[in-house]
């Protein structure tokens, strides 16, 4: 599984385009993510990997990169 | 009051999207004819409905608007933000070039919130659980939403409010617009209504409101909708926005701005009544209301004309009341049971079609009156539009549940 490509694919389904999602893509200043965006694209993240994200101890995301990243971590916990 | 002091109030641009098309050109095309834009409802079946007909607008927000902003908004909100632009582009502004920031104000009419919206995430909350719900659930539904997303699609930093009066929604905001203007706290004011309110839940309160016409007998989806006709029986509603820019006349004629008229008095009251029906049976306290508007008779009145026979025969007897003698001699007409009733919109949308009937000199006819109601003596326009001779004003009479009253002075 690629979970990059993942990532940019429930991304796109938030209506973001695959050449605005480059590891280095700032969310709030280079897409106007808002808070309550960064919620739909969390919870979005969740119903897709199966995993749960407390954004309280993740911190704020601040790039695309650390979105993915943090996808990676937590399938990884998953499939142990 | 009315504005006839040192300055007044006037407007600069239209714009319209509603069931007639988009852009204020086509509302005034469709009016005119008497043409009917009601049919059938598709968007959602409407088949156990008593009222299965409705105004639906050709929008697709997504020809006009990023997809992103369209997945976290309503379609009230789309449609207004949509109409917005179009006002604004209709009266040449730019904000922050034309007119500062915040000397810019907003003022909508609404009566039915993002429904479509809200309805979708309340089944996914009562079925999947909070975590299905869309975080823009509470942003999207609320009935202040196009006003925000106007302010923040243009920019604008003046004085914003959103009016919930029922129908009578819009014409405060265009009231709150004037005042605005008068005042000095802005020095250009977009306003107006939206509605969209063709969705299950949304549909269903305007009928056990008791506001909706019951399908009946042999009459077609474009034939329910009757005012001061003898077979009224309650307004068919619409979805669309329709916003108007204001300017204090100096301030237009100083930028060149082309003036289409002038928003010259307003006048409100509350019926303050119970039982039966929340309007005041002798139509006195409309009265009132329509004399602060305009104390002398107008050439001709826009009726709210909502097919409610309480409310029809009401407003016949509150322009008698309110204009003597030659009440009966007023051409007086609702076009808009031709695109259906507007809500939030509905002012808004007579204050445009009365700014482009005047000079015209054709007052569009009321659609589907074929029978007056007897009792009520006015001079009603109906079968197809006829001139009203040197037309320089036009009284728009707009009412709400709650007995809410307010009524509009337009001149050319």
């Amino acid at each position: 599984m690629n979970i990059r490509e993942e990532v940019v694919t429930v991304l796109r389904g938030i209506g973001f385009r695959d050449d605005e999602l480059t590891d280095g893509t700032v969310l709030a200043a280079d897409l106007g993510i808002d808070s309550t965006e960064l919620v739909e694209i969390v919870v979005a993240l969740e119903q897709h990997f199966g995993i749960r994200v407390d954004m309280d101890e993740e911190g704020a995301f601040r790039t695309f990169g650390d979105l993915v990243a943090c996808a990676d971590r937590l399938m990884s916990v998953r499939e142990g | 009051m009315t504005n006839s002091e040192a300055t007044s109030v006037v407007v600069t641009g239209v714009g319209a999207t509603t069931p007639a098309g988009n852009g204020p050109e086509a509302l005034w095309e469709s009016a005119r004819d008497g043409a009917t834009r009601i049919t059938a409802i598709d968007r959602f079946d409407a088949s156990a409905y008593a009222c299965p007909a409705g105004g639906q607008t050709d929008f697709d927000p997504l020809d006009h608007l990023p997809e992103r902003f369209v997945k976290r908004t309503d379609r009230f909100t789309h449609l207004a933000v949509h109409t917005a632009r179009e006002a604004l582009a209709d009266a040449e502004v730019r904000v922050g070039d034309t007119v500062a920031a915040d000397r810019t104000g907003v003022m909508v009419g609404n009566v039915l919130p993002g429904w479509e919206f809200g309805e979708r995430e309340l089944r996914k909350l009562w079925t999947d659980g909070i975590r299905a719900v869309s975080p823009y659930q509470a942003t999207a539904w609320f009935s202040a939403a196009p006003q925000g997303n106007i302010c923040i699609d243009q920019g604008i930093r003046g004085p914003a409010r959103t009016f919930a009066a029922d129908r009578a929604s819009g014409a405060y905001a265009l009231i709150g617009g004037a005042q605005a203007l008068l005042r000095g706290h802005a020095d250009l004011v977009l306003a107006g209504g939206v509605e969209a309110p063709l969705s299950p839940y949304g549909w269903l309160c305007l009928e056990t409101s008791g506001l909706a016409a019951k399908q009946r007998g042999a009459l077609g989806p474009g034939e329910l909708y009757r005012p001061f006709d003898a077979g009224h029986d309650g307004s068919v509603f619409a979805e669309g926005a329709v916003f108007l820019v204001l300017e204090r006349r100096e301030h237009a004629e100083a930028r060149g701005a082309r003036i289409l008229g002038e928003l010259a008095g307003w006048g409100v009251s509350t019926d303050g009544y119970m039982p039966y029906h929340t309007v005041e049976p002798t139509g006195r306290v409309l009265a009132r209301a329509m004399r602060e508007a305009s104390p002398e008779a107008p050439d001709v009145v826009f009726a709210h004309g909502s097919g409610i026979p309480s409310e029809d025969v009401t407003e016949g007897y509150a322009l008698h009341e309110a204009y003597g003698a030659g009440a009966g001699r007023l051409p007086v007409t609702a076009p808009k049971s031709g695109f259906g009733h507007l809500l939030g919109g509905a002012a808004a949308a007579d204050a445009a079609l009365a700014l482009r009937a005047m000079p015209e000199d054709l007052v569009p006819p009321t659609v589907n009156l074929d029978r007056p109601v007897p009792g009520i003596g006015l001079d009603l326009v109906r079968g197809e539009a006829r001139p009203a001779g040197d037309w320089r004003s036009t009284l728009v009479v707009s009412r709400g549940l709650g007995g809410v009253n307010a009524c509009l002075l337009l001149k050319r």
